[in-house]
């Protein structure tokens, strides 16, 4: 697993801080939108790193070294979690900075409904990604992205007017979603990149 | 120990299937696997390899079966190029080191640094500026850093200039000193099999057509060159393919079944493998 994450480190090596800088920018300027946008806009990462391995046809060497499935499709899930884990801090040290200019303080509610809408979204894309590879799930796996960063921000941005209980109840539907979601969705993608790669 | 032993193995893909393919390598040796573009040595590979599922048959390498979960384990001791490199394209030589430090126990690697200096590989340079040659270079400096005892190689000297090739060859030729070390080569380079090779198996159109030793081959066969009339008074079984050109036939014929009188020209192994091709397509 190791090696399969370094692999993709080095592979997202050098857009990484295009990804920082953005994130940066939206987080300093932005609303929770925005930052809601960020984590789950981390949890995209795995999909490039995946775009690689596919024109690369990396997975037809993976075959032959001593990685398992388990062990391929569950870096993928270790990789987005480890970005959006990036983005969070990311997210946090720049609102920190704010508070040295303005009255905001960091919003931990909506980072940690961010982590919880990115998971729900690898856990719903990640095994049609395996499927049906990069370029065919992207539309799906953008409407998907769009329609979860979309509902999380209106309800996030709206905090504001209607008092944090308006994130509670989400909330703990989000995490009663992404638990179950999470345990299903691996076992589901093993099976995904199994059933695509072993015909 | 047989290195690699692949039994009766079926595998169908509708328009193309591998049927009943049976191959042994025995350890220390070197088997060479030809055969045309789309006749299925790739598959063969992947399916020694367990990438690929059989419909029928079993596969073993380093005596364990390629379907068992200790598979996973026995990789290590296998060195794989296939016929592109397929590392990400934006990976240099020095994170190709990093990454594989961490995929293999035995990872070597100073001797992988000895094998990018060897091949005039530069390491801080992005996989996809590379050759073609220079990257199944880093390809076979991957193979064979981290102690394997097989080495499974799809047309893994193609691309390389001669001089690179014979280098490489001289290297495999090397890595089968250690008795117990073995390599199964695949190539359309025939010259490189003949020279190397201490077995030879031809496959054709998803079959099987030989597995022998080389010198057997050699010994076996040998070229007919007369009339057409002089080759049927052979024995019909003792020939096995020809080709007419004008008034002269040329056919690879099996010696211990033609009269000893009858002079033979020496045959080669691209002879043995057209002529069986010519002799499999008239049957």
């Amino acid at each position: 697993m190791k090696a399969l994450l370094k692999k993709d480190f080095y592979v997202l090596l050098k857009q990484m801080w295009i990804f920082v800088l953005m994130i940066v920018i939206l987080t300093a300027v932005g609303n929770n939108f925005y930052i809601i946008f960020s984590v789950v806009w981390a949890s995209m990462l795995p999909y490039t790193a995946l775009a690689y391995d596919e024109r690369s046809h990396w997975d037809q060497l993976a075959a032959m070294m001593p990685y398992s499935t388990r062990e391929i499709v569950l870096s993928k899930y270790v990789l987005g979690w480890i970005c959006m884990a990036g983005a969070m801090a990311l997210c946090l040290v720049v609102s920190l900075a704010r508070m040295v200019f303005s009255s905001t303080t960091p919003d931990f509610s909506t980072l940690f409904m961010a982590l919880l809408i990115g998971v729900i979204a690898i856990d719903i894309t990640l095994p049609l990604v395996l499927r049906f590879g990069v370029e065919r799930g992207r539309m799906g796996f953008m409407a998907i992205i769009a329609g979860v960063a979309i509902v999380g921000g209106i309800l996030v941005s709206n905090v504001a007017i209607f008092g944090p209980t308006l994130l509670t109840a989400p909330m703990v539907v989000a995490v009663m979603t992404a638990v179950p979601a999470t345990i299903l969705s691996i076992p589901l993608s093993i099976r995904m990149y199994q059933t695509q790669s072993r015909i | 120990m047989n290195a690699i032993e692949l039994s009766h193995i079926c595998k169908s893909f509708g328009s193309f299937a591998i049927q009943d393919l049976s191959l042994t390598v025995p350890s220390g040796t070197i088997c060479g696997l030809v055969g045309e573009n789309g006749a299925g040595k790739s598959t063969t590979i992947r399916l020694l390899m367990n990438a690929l599922r059989p419909d029928s048959g079993q596969a073993a390498v380093l005596g364990v079966d390629v379907s068992s979960p200790e598979f996973q384990a026995i990789k290590e001791d296998i060195g794989v190029v296939l016929d592109e490199a397929y590392f990400p394209e934006v990976l240099t030589p020095i994170q190709v080191g990093k990454v594989m430090a961490s995929t293999y126990r035995r990872w070597d690697q100073k001797q992988y640094e000895d094998f990018l200096r060897r091949f005039d590989l530069p390491e801080k340079k992005v996989f996809k500026d590379f050759s073609r040659g220079m990257k199944m270079k880093l390809a076979i400096a991957v193979a064979m850093s981290h102690q394997p005892k097989l080495l499974v190689l799809d047309e893994a000297t193609s691309g390389l200039d001669p001089i690179v090739r014979d280098e490489v060859l001289e290297m495999f030729n090397e890595f089968t000193r250690e008795e117990d070390h073995s390599i199964l080569l695949s190539s359309h380079i025939v010259s490189d099999l003949e020279k190397l090779c201490d077995y030879i198996a031809f496959i054709h159109q998803g079959r099987l057509l030989f597995c022998d030793e080389k010198d057997q081959l050699l010994e076996t066969y040998g070229i007919f060159a007369g009339t057409s009339e002089q080759l049927e008074s052979l024995q019909e079984e003792a020939v096995v393919g020809r080709e007419n050109s004008g008034y002269s036939v040329r056919a690879l014929v099996q010696r211990d079944k033609v009269p000893a009188s009858l002079e033979l020209e020496r045959a080669s192994i691209e002879d043995i493998i057209l002529f069986t091709v010519k002799g499999a397509n008239e049957k």
